[in-house]
């Protein structure tokens, strides 16, 4: 579903130029959920600013699905949006529309029918547990519930991937187990590949079938989450997961 | 007394539309430019670095000028435009172009509290230019573009009130020829008060939408 190939992206600052992705090649499977683990700047955040298109990798190449990201015109980069969602730590709901809006958004910018939207808008509602808040506004609900419509949001449009950045590091407890439940029932119940960005190894611990450990720029390793956490190879590995 | 109570009435009125006038254009004018603004600056969604520059020291300029001057300088347009430079026909064109560069910069400035992370989610989402600035810029910043038009307003009723000098009619006006150069203190202090329950009214009524407008 997802196929990076010897991917590279350099920045440039004032001390010089510094790799942001070195070489990377990784891929995630149909209905796979992959995590990503790393210090920050690693290169977790430039994937995915790979992934929807924010950013352009120097070299390599980069498929997701059908779509090959480096040969995409204007409106294959439309359609192709379509197939990926995304959720952030920080929600990104539309604060002066309605929950029902904000899940609309995606539908209303591809000028999907009233009707229509009316349709999908309460069948998100209803999988994300949401219907009596459906015409409440963003500020009257809580951390989780807001991370739920953000995750509605990126469902709206029936994607392929839904790729997650630090979805529940700004919840409690309780609030993540729920949306971590919530993630596994999409996936099983859509079939939708997720790719997983959390420094709460937990989380990626209980979702992911696969993980990947980076260190700036480079792939550390990469495998079962169960053999990794287990056995971490790398330094950076046992580092992270407190085996060093 | 009657006569104060209509010349009070008239001033107020004629105030007003001026006010109105010039607020409604400089609006159609400077929510674009506002827009141009943040759009093209080098952090923008469109960065257009010359563009912005020339719009910036444009504006810049036009808000440095002193009404006053502003208002002499413009007289033979305003002549062109309108046929006269002075009454109130005569002050909408100067008031206009002294608001439009001010309400450039606050619709930048109301359009940039929203959150750039939320705007580049709103383009992975796959909406263009068109549709951030329509359906997200501009709504998610209505409560602070609300604000704006009050002190817009208000700036204007300022501005209007100086145009008395010039004979540019409405509240200012009278509160220079009978008020000051006929020495009617009462009228003076009549004018004032009205100037003040405007501005009062202006602000309760924007701030009470903007609040109203308003779901965080």
């Amino acid at each position: 579903m997802i196929r990076f190939n010897q991917v590279s992206k350099q920045y440039r600052n004032d001390d010089g130029v510094f790799y942001a992705l070195h070489d990377v090649t990784f891929q995630v499977e149909e209905g796979e959920i992959f995590g990503i683990i790393g210090m920050s700047g690693a290169g977790k955040t430039t994937i995915l600013k790979i992934i929807t298109g924010l950013e352009v990798p120097d070299s390599g190449s980069v498929m997701i699905g059908k779509y090959h990201l480096s040969t995409l015109c204007s409106k294959q980069w439309m359609e192709y949006r379509k197939s990926i969602g995304v959720i952030h730590q920080g929600y990104h709901l539309l604060m002066q529309r309605t929950v029902f809006q904000n899940i609309a958004f995606p539908l209303e910018i591809n000028h999907v029918s009233k009707e229509e939207t009316q349709r999908r808008v309460m069948e998100l509602l209803e999988i994300v547990g949401l219907v009596e808040k459906a015409h409440q506004y963003p500020a009257t609900l809580s951390g989780g519930q807001k991370q739920r419509v953000a995750i509605a949001r990126a469902l709206a449009t029936n994607p392929k991937v839904l790729l997650c950045d630090e979805p529940t590091s700004a919840l409690d407890l309780v609030t993540s187990k729920g949306i971590v439940s919530l993630l596994q029932l999409i996936r099983d119940r859509f079939g939708v590949s997720i790719v997983l960005i959390s420094h709460e190894l937990g989380i990626i611990r209980s979702l992911a079938s696969q993980v990947m450990i980076l260190d700036q720029g480079k792939i550390c390793e990469v495998g079962k989450t169960s053999d990794v956490f287990s056995n971490p190879i790398s330094l950076v590995g046992k580092h992270l997961l407190g085996r060093g | 007394m009657g006569g104060i109570e209509s010349i009070l009435l008239k001033g107020t009125i004629d105030t007003l539309i001026m006010v109105v006038i010039s607020l409604v254009i400089s609006y159609l004018a400077g929510v674009p430019l506002g827009v141009l603004l943040l759009i093209s600056k080098p952090s923008g969604l469109h960065s257009r670095k010359v563009l912005y520059q020339v719009l910036s020291r444009v504006i810049n300029i036009l808000r440095s000028l002193p009404f006053i001057i502003l208002l002499t300088i413009l007289i033979p347009f305003t002549r062109f435009i309108v046929g006269t430079s002075i009454g109130i026909v005569g002050m909408i064109v100067p008031l206009s172009i002294a608001a439009i560069p001010f309400v450039a910069r606050m619709v930048e400035q109301s359009l940039s509290e929203v959150e750039p992370e939320l705007i580049s989610s709103m383009k992975v989402i796959g909406a263009s230019t068109y549709q951030i600035i329509y359906k997200v810029y501009l709504p998610e910043a209505l409560p602070s573009l609300i604000r704006g038009v009050g002190i817009t307003a208000i700036a204007l009723i300022g501005y209007s009130a100086m145009a008395g000098a010039t004979g540019g009619g409405g509240l200012g006006d009278i509160a220079i020829r009978y008020g000051y150069y006929n020495y009617r203190m009462d009228i003076m202090i009549y004018t004032v008060i009205i100037l003040i329950i405007l501005v009062e009214l202006i602000q309760g009524i924007t701030n009470y939408v903007s609040k109203k407008t308003n779901h965080i």
